[in-house]
């Protein structure tokens, strides 16, 4: 889905939900103590056919009023407070997107699918 | 959404083939006029494609349709808290997860599996292990209870109450210990024999 952010002289800026979930993807990915983002159906079909994708299971939900709601599934370290963890990556999902996108997400769901070493 | 769609195609599948059943019990279907029909699919081309392909979307819809019902009913159960900026949920297989890597970090223990079940109560976990033969089982199982508890406590920031119930499955010995080992490495310290060794040609 697109997003009509912005309108320039020019035309409209649309963002897609893939782009917002990419940036939460590589930003999540930066937090101390996420082993990786999980992986759904669709994501590791994209992979098996070679389209790479930076978004894992990443879901992004938009609303009428602008705001988006960010689902993240992901594995963290051994050895690491989970709270902790899920605070950090949503501290920095948050200031990505926002950097980026001038977006402020409505919330940042994570949901700890495993512990990995 | 989803489910009630999956639901409605498998009502539909399930009341046609009882009408149908219904139907040829009470001969209100005429038998040759059923075989010319058959014989009609069966002989044209466009017929037999067409059915073919009704084949294919029907078992393709089963499959998504059974897999929307058995995710439903599988739905992984979580713990949840809430952030500032959203809520976190944590499966209970994270849970069991954690478990089992602090379990195999213990020497005394040699195998150990989790189940963890969240209830109104609390947090129940049973735990299966297998221990070594040195183990004193009362003090060890005790200590494992307490750093269980504990260090579910300090991860996942859960102050619920946990209750850790351990079964002792069995009690691996010392020697069945290395004669595991000594079946995992087939080749002992014995040098190896290469047939014609240090023949020049």
């Amino acid at each position: 889905m697109m997003r009509e952010d912005e309108k320039s002289d020019l035309g409209l800026i649309k963002i897609h939900n893939n782009v917002v979930a990419s940036i939460s993807y590589l930003a999540a990915l930066e937090a101390e103590g996420v082993s990786r983002i999980c992986d759904d159906l669709k994501s590791l079909t994209l992979n098996m056919i070679g389209k790479k994708t930076k978004s894992g299971a990443i879901d992004v939900r938009s609303e009428k009023n602008d705001s988006v709601t960010i689902v993240i599934p992901l594995i963290v370290k051994y050895g690491y407070n989970i709270p902790d963890v899920a605070l950090k990556v949503q501290d920095k999902v948050k200031t990505a997107v926002e950097e980026a996108t001038d977006l402020s997400p409505k919330e940042i769901i994570i949901k700890i699918k495993g512990v990995e070493k | 959404m989803k489910t009630a769609l999956s639901i409605i195609f498998y009502t539909i599948i399930f009341a046609l083939l009882g009408a149908l059943a219904i139907a040829f019990a009470f001969h209100l279907i005429d038998l040759t006029d059923l075989i010319m029909r058959i014989g009609f699919l069966y002989e044209d081309t466009r017929m037999r494609l067409i059915t073919g392909l009704s084949g294919v979307l029907l078992i393709l819809l089963s499959f998504a349709a059974s897999q929307v019902i058995s995710g439903k009913i599988q739905r992984e159960k979580t713990i949840a808290f809430s952030n500032p900026n959203g809520q976190v949920t944590i499966t209970l297989s994270a849970v069991e997860d954690l478990i089992r890597r602090l379990a195999n970090q213990l020497t005394e223990i040699r195998d150990a599996k989790a189940v963890v079940k969240a209830t109104k109560k609390g947090i129940d976990i049973r735990m299966r292990v297998v221990l070594r033969s040195e183990t004193n089982i009362p003090d060890f199982t005790a200590q494992l209870q307490d750093l269980i508890s504990g260090k579910i406590q300090e991860v996942f920031g859960i102050d619920e109450p946990i209750t850790v119930k351990i079964h002792v499955a069995k009690i691996v010995t010392g020697e069945e210990r290395s004669k595991k080992k000594a079946e995992k490495s087939p080749l002992p310290n014995e040098e190896i024999q290469i047939p014609y060794q240090g023949i020049k040609i």
